[in-house]
């Protein structure tokens, strides 16, 4: 009876978050907006940002693309079956360290001017994520005819004619998937210094008490990425057959290469990382930092952690649902795509009124659980699909309901993914700016927006300090991280 | 932000704001203090028309008790001293950041420091440009974001900045360079982010030295005078004093960013009283950025966070 009632309000407890923080902000949005009318002050399109905030999103995702091929060459060669779980770990990990301390890191070894910067910063940050989709349709795909093609050509010409005819599909869906993510982007191209449309986008949010500025400005760029993701789906979609027999005899062909990947991430997060430190006590400015933002940092921390196990029970519970799942995840994708400064405008206007929430701590859980939902979904879907079959089908043929089953076999028997997913969102939420720009409470001061106000002020041992910490508070999600995809 | 929507949601709370506001204006009434803690006016809400502000960071106050204030948006806006809108102008440029000093001298002039351009714009007090000096760099004539503005009896002027460069110089009258008055290391630690400066009647110099958490007391030719501060939160310490005012009293008020508030000292440096404390209510406040008092003698404070200006009578 205990383990029912547990199940259901858990169960309960997540389909009330999704909807107080995905459902409800996008009717407040949508409404409010109608209702205010046109705000007093008329939007007007900034063309020339939104031109080059599509040119440098293009460029980083080229970028990207193009640095991934070393490591995608090191996953076909490993195999997806062989592929070393600390490799697979080592290649997802800095994803979960904030983009925004390796662009002050780059600031500091990389002196060329901020576009150039920012298209490397995102392409040094991103690129594991095309290195691992190419990897492994190349290891599935086109691993034979490339190494054919390495017989009678260098291993750019037999990629160009051996791989890319078959794995064009996986390049173009990765490219737009990265080219939405870019053109959303607020924090790299703010710490290199430029103004690109999600600056205006969240200016446009700040600077008026209107949701209908906010949502008349992100239409354009939501326009634009939710165009990017249907071609990517559409693309995927159109993927051909997979021969998995291809994948048999890999790992004695890996040899030396299998470390090239983690050579690559090395170099791209130890630079970074080094030039940070490098450029003040290390020491004496993380005392510092303490010193001065103690209490920030550790209520910084307890709101992001509550975001994350908000966010992943969320998932967990929607996974759960037979019927819902698959919904859950198209609106988790389409909401995504969504910039963040639209997500705070959503979030605020849907608790504007309601000053319980709107004046506490709980109003930035919620901003976060709106923000990174979709990987709270994704999280929870993983679990669903991970170990535990053979016992879910058990219990099914046992007699259990799909959704007991899926509750009590396949989230018990995935506690560390989920734990992941919290740990993982956690760090994200930790160092998230965009949102947490708009939905903030005098009681809690993010260390996120801490770190942009040093970054303005050029307080570089404060801006040392947190970047150092937000990285600290991102590995433990990383480790993890490591560790699962070794499971 | 839209935090001051919540105003809009408080009607009787809004009512009585409007009614203190405009009892402000009838001379020779006083107003009933709109909170406990002495709060007689507020205005400004979250928007870019005119009274509105998004984030604003630097005020002062002319000789008539008129109040300039700058926002985000690089707007300078003039208010009544009972907070009336009056008349708004932008800054030639603002894509590489905003002004965050402005200093309203006797003579009808009003400096702002330009911070990101690297200079100090010289306007009337309708936004008609006058002057302007200064440009990038490290040398003399040059500022590396300059983040006030103070002018002596004589009618010198002085410039704080910082970005490596944290300094302070004076400028002749004619906006000549003329000499580094205030540069290096005080009591044990260089100059870090002077974010405000300001000179009393008796014609010394005052420094919020914003990153040390400290004020320094220095004569017009440089020579330290005293110093205190100290990072914390309890009363007597400091944490980022991001403005300065001289008291009638001889004294010092300072805004604290970092703690919310407003403290007053004496001229030796003992902490008199506070007042404010973090929140978004009427007599709190949220990341307050400047203050300084009018000749009415009441206190404007600018609330950055809350997107207002709130009247307080000391």
């Amino acid at each position: 009876m205990s383990a029912h009632l547990a199940q259901y309000a858990g169960i309960a407890v997540g389909v009330v978050i999704f909807v107080a923080a995905a459902v409800w902000p996008a009717i407040a949005l949508v409404t409010q907006a109608l209702v205010d009318g046109q705000p007093a002050t008329p939007y007007s399109f900034p063309q020339g940002i939104f031109l080059r905030s599509v040119f440098l999103a293009f460029g980083g995702t080229l970028a990207a693309l193009l640095l991934a091929m070393p490591g995608a060459l090191v996953v076909a060669r490993l195999g997806r079956r062989r592929l070393d779980g600390w490799i697979a770990g080592m290649l997802i990990a800095p994803l979960i360290f904030p983009v925004m301390v390796y662009a002050f890191g780059w600031d500091r070894v990389l002196k060329v001017p901020g576009e150039l910067r920012c298209v490397w910063v995102w392409a040094t940050w991103a690129w594991p994520v095309p290195a691992l989709v190419l990897g492994w349709g190349w290891a599935r795909l086109g691993r034979r005819r490339y190494e054919a093609a390495l017989l009678s050509a260098s291993p750019p010409p037999a990629f160009l004619h051996g791989v890319f005819p078959i794995l064009w599909r996986q390049v173009l869906a990765c490219g737009l998937l990265l080219f939405a993510f870019f053109l959303g982007d607020y924090t790299v191209p703010h710490a290199c210094g430029l103004i690109v449309y999600a600056t205006e986008l969240l200016l446009a949010a700040e600077s008026s008490p209107h949701p209908r500025a906010a949502l008349v400005a992100a239409l354009p760029v939501a326009a634009a990425i939710a165009l990017s993701l249907l071609l990517a789906l559409m693309v995927w979609r159109e993927r051909p057959e997979i021969d998995e027999s291809d994948d048999a005899d890999l790992a004695a062909s890996a040899g030396w290469s299998r470390w090239l990947a983690p050579l690559l991430t090395a170099i791209c997060v130890g630079v970074p990382l080094v030039g940070l430190m490098h450029s003040v006590p290390v020491t004496a400015s993380v005392a510092e930092t303490l010193d001065t933002y103690c209490r920030e940092i550790v209520v910084s921390l307890g709101v992001a952690a509550a975001g994350g196990v908000a966010t992943v029970l969320m998932g967990a519970a929607l996974a759960t649902l037979p019927g819902v799942r698959w919904l859950a995840l198209g609106w988790a994708l389409v909401w995504a795509a969504l910039p963040g400064a639209l997500i705070g405008s959503s979030v605020i206007s849907a608790y504007l009124r309601i000053p319980s929430v709107y004046d506490h701590w709980l109003i930035m859980v919620i901003g976060y659980v709106a923000r990174f939902g979709w990987v709270g979904i994704v999280v929870g879907l993983l679990a669903q699909t991970g170990v535990g079959r053979a016992q879910l089908k058990s219990a099914r043929i046992d007699g259990a309901g799909a959704v007991a089953a899926s509750w009590r076999v396949a989230l018990a028997g995935n506690l560390p993914t989920l734990a992941c997913g919290a740990l993982v969102v956690s760090a994200l939420c930790l160092s998230e700016a965009c949102t947490t720009a708009l939905v903030r409470v005098p009681e809690v001061n993010p260390i996120a927006l801490i770190l942009i106000e040093k970054f303005h002020r050029f307080e570089d041992e404060i801006l040392v300090g947190i970047s150092l910490l937000l990285v600290l508070g991102a590995l433990p999600g990383a480790v993890l991280a490591g560790v699962v995809s070794r499971r | 932000m839209m935090d001051c929507n919540r105003l809009n949601l408080r009607g009787d709370l809004f009512v009585r704001i409007l009614t203190g506001a405009a009892l402000i204006g009838l001379a020779g009434c006083e107003p009933p203090p709109l909170t406990e803690s002495g709060v007689v006016g507020v205005f400004g809400r979250p928007g870019l028309g005119p009274g509105e502000f998004t984030y604003p960071r630097a005020l002062t106050i002319d000789a008539q008790g008129r109040v300039y204030v700058v926002d985000k948006s690089a707007r300078i806006q003039r208010f009544s001293p009972d907070g009336e809108f009056q008349v708004a102008w932008s800054l030639p440029e603002k894509q590489a950041g905003k002004p965050v000093g402005l200093y309203a001298h006797t003579d009808g002039r009003l400096f702002v420091a330009d911070t990101h351009y690297h200079r100090v714009i010289v306007y009337d007090f309708d936004g008609v440009e006058l002057a302007r000096f200064g440009e990038p760099g490290n040398g003399d004539g040059q500022f590396q974001l300059p983040t006030d503005v103070a002018v002596d009896a004589r009618g010198s002027i002085y410039v704080s900045e910082y970005n490596g460069n944290d300094r302070v110089t004076r400028w002749s009258q004619d906006y000549k360079f003329v000499q580094t008055v205030v540069s290096g290391e005080y009591a044990g630690a260089s100059l870090r982010r002077p974010s405000a400066i300001d000179i009393d009647a008796e014609q010394t110099l005052w420094v919020a030295d914003a990153c040390n958490h400290r004020i320094l007391h220095f004569d017009l030719e440089g020579r330290l005078l005293g110093k205190w501060g100290a990072m914390g939160r309890e009363a007597g310490a400091l944490r980022y004093p991001y403005d300065i005012d001289g008291t009638s009293d001889g004294g010092l008020l300072v805004c604290e960013f970092g703690n919310n508030r407003i403290q007053w000292f004496d001229r030796a440096g003992k902490s008199q009283r506070t007042w404010g404390f973090l929140g978004r209510r009427l007599g709190e406040l949220w990341a307050p950025w400047g203050a300084a008092i009018g000749p009415n003698g009441r206190l404007y404070i600018v609330d950055s966070l809350n997107d207002r200006v709130q009247i307080l009578k000391p």
